[in-house]
């Protein structure tokens, strides 16, 4: 009977130390807050890692005036540019979601952006500058070289990787947690990838924030899966009466008018679930739905009425 | 001192205990970080983390949370525990950090 | 204003420097009760006393450009919108119940300061978060006793 409890005992505390306290770490990158959770053996060395790749994705990914490939592809005039192997393979990630959405998430969206220098909330653009800066938002006129890792935009248009970038950047930090063997919750401002399973055999509860208050207004579980949330309450700005927000149609060169608020895709692949959740809320709550269930792909919208609609959730 | 003096003293004495029942509803387990009224971090009061805003340093361990860097003039904020009752606040940042309840324990959240 | 009283020119004046001296020598001393983030308002006895002596439209005159001008000439303009609807509440709550039978000025001043500190608190919450409401209770019933404090000194001020 002694042996027995001894066992049972050794057991006992070996299922514990799998539910030991995490390693976190919150930095700074990409523009905005980054929380990253690790439990495991490794995981100080597996944060550590993280936090390295973070830098290089934020490099490799921004677009904004500075230093990186993006930037100089930006200001290449037409010409053909090599870019680097980050912002490479977002950028042909970007460009295949763009096919796949009909358009409706576009890497080209940098000249919109531009029109509303950049959404700093002092710029609201006439309709001609708007339409103007529509007509050079074209994904199919982008071109990609393979061998040489370049990429080539026609006269006008801009990369704007904002849509897709904390997605590829979970991916990249979750193979890192993976080549680790750790699990964990990785947070890049709103955009959730959450690695392995919880406790061993448990998945992870995330919740979903409500557009319309503080509080959490549904909660997904998931394991080895991202959900990231685009919404119009996070980024906007009201000038002169009227109400601004982030999310851009790439035909009109305006905000989005959506019925949706809040669109958070359930997905494996963060990147997709990333160019997703701006897609969709552009693409309305019809539209969007129909693309979701046609592509199999769960999700969970929020219309501005206060309706919450869950898509392909029982799946999990 | 006039008879509606004290009327005035018995509402605002009313007024500010009437304020003070809200902050009796539960403990509250998780820690909130708002920066300008966005979220910057929302995470259980469990999980030991040092977060770095703009101008302060949040940091949560063992259970307990301080502020251990601050760029403001007057170092308020750094006075301190996070309570339920006393919620960490640099007015000059505009950060505040408070604890709160959620109805159903996330390990994370999305926005 | 055909004719300007300069002698009540004067005395306005007067008190509207006290005020800011007032609001100086409070502003570099520390918080008396820490860690509240709450000063006891001697400013506010120039106010009250302008209220008292001069009548509503001083008070406010008094109150309104301490507001303003300690902001311009202090530097403080990050604090000028927290001063300034708590100014405009209190002013207005004192303004309406001045001269009303059965109210002093102590009662005028409690009300004063319980609207000032409810200003403060509206407005940071729109700049910082829900989360200072934790402060309304405490900013509530501080504003009794320096409420009683300031009206106390005002009072026994003796007319310049």
């Amino acid at each position: 009977m002694k042996r027995l409890a001894f066992v049972l005992i050794l057991l006992l505390l070996l299922g514990c130390s799998q539910a030991a306290t995490p390693e976190s770490v919150t930095l700074f990158a990409m523009d905005t807050s980054v929380v990253l959770t690790c439990y495991g053996e490794d995981a100080a060395a597996c944060l550590d890692a993280c936090s390295q790749r973070l830098y290089e994705l934020d490099y490799s990914l921004d677009y904004h005036e500075g230093s990186g490939p993006l930037n100089a592809l930006n200001e290449a005039f037409g010409q053909w540019c090599v870019l680097d192997a980050d912002s490479f393979s977002a950028l042909s990630l970007a460009l295949e979601y763009a096919r796949l959405t009909d358009g409706a998430f576009d890497p080209t969206i940098g000249s919109i952006l531009s029109a509303w220098d950049d959404f700093s909330g002092e710029t609201v653009p006439d309709e001609d500058a708007r339409l103007q800066a529509a007509a050079l938002c074209d994904y199919t006129a982008v071109e990609l070289d393979f061998d040489t890792m370049s990429a080539r935009l026609k006269e006008g248009q801009r990369i704007a990787l904002g849509g897709i970038g904390k997605g590829y950047a979970a991916d990249c930090l979750a193979e890192i947690y993976r080549s680790y063997g750790c699990t964990g919750t990785i947070n890049l401002g709103g955009n959730v990838y959450a690695v392995g399973r919880k406790n061993g055999s448990s998945a992870w509860k995330i919740g979903i924030k409500s557009p319309f208050d503080s509080s959490l207004i549904r909660s997904v579980e998931i394991f080895d899966c991202s959900v990231v949330t685009s919404g119009s309450y996070e980024r906007n700005f009201t000038y002169d009466g009227v109400f601004y927000h982030h999310i851009f149609d790439p035909e009109t060169g305006s905000p989005a008018k959506s019925d949706l608020v809040s669109v958070s895709i359930v997905c494996e692949s963060s990147a997709l679930a990333d160019a997703l959740s701006t897609a969709v809320f552009v693409m309305g709550f019809e539209k969007g739905s129909a693309f979701l269930y046609e592509n199999n792909i769960s999700a969970v919208l929020i219309q501005a009425d206060g309706t919450v609609t869950e898509v392909l959730i029982e799946a999990f | 001192m006039k008879r509606f003096d004290f009327l005035i003293i018995a509402i605002v004495l009313l007024l500010s205990f009437a304020a003070l029942i809200p902050l009796f509803r539960g403990g509250g387990d998780r820690v909130r970080i708002e920066q300008d009224g966005t979220i910057l971090y929302e995470g259980p009061l469990n999980r030991n983390a040092v977060i770095e805003c703009e101008g302060n340093t949040v940091e949560i361990l063992n259970g307990e949370v301080y502020i251990t860097h601050a760029d403001c003039e007057d170092g308020l904020c750094q006075r301190g525990a996070c309570t339920p009752l006393h919620p960490l606040i640099c007015l000059p940042n505009r950060l505040s950090v408070t604890i709160v309840t959620e109805a159903s324990e996330v390990d994370d959240v999305t926005y | 204003m055909s004719r300007i009283d300069t002698k009540k020119l004067t005395r306005l004046s007067l008190l509207i420097a006290v005020a800011l001296v007032l609001q100086y020598v409070e502003s570099v001393l520390p918080y008396p009760i820490p860690p509240l983030p709450i000063h006891i308002g001697l400013a506010n006895v120039a106010v009250l006393y302008a209220l008292k002596n001069e009548g509503r439209g001083a008070a406010c005159i008094v109150g309104l450009l301490r507001c303003l001008l300690f902001s311009l000439l202090f530097g403080r303009v990050a604090a000028l919108m927290y001063s300034l609807l708590g100014t405009a509440l209190s002013l207005l709550g004192m303004c309406l119940l001045h001269e009303k039978r059965g109210v002093s000025l102590f009662g005028l001043s409690v009300l004063g300061a319980f609207l000032f500190n409810a200003g403060q608190l509206l407005v940071a919450t729109f700049t910082i978060g829900t989360s200072v409401l934790v402060y309304a209770p405490w900013f509530g019933l501080l504003s009794i006793p320096c409420g009683l404090l300031t009206a106390l000194a005002a009072r026994y001020i003796p007319k310049l």
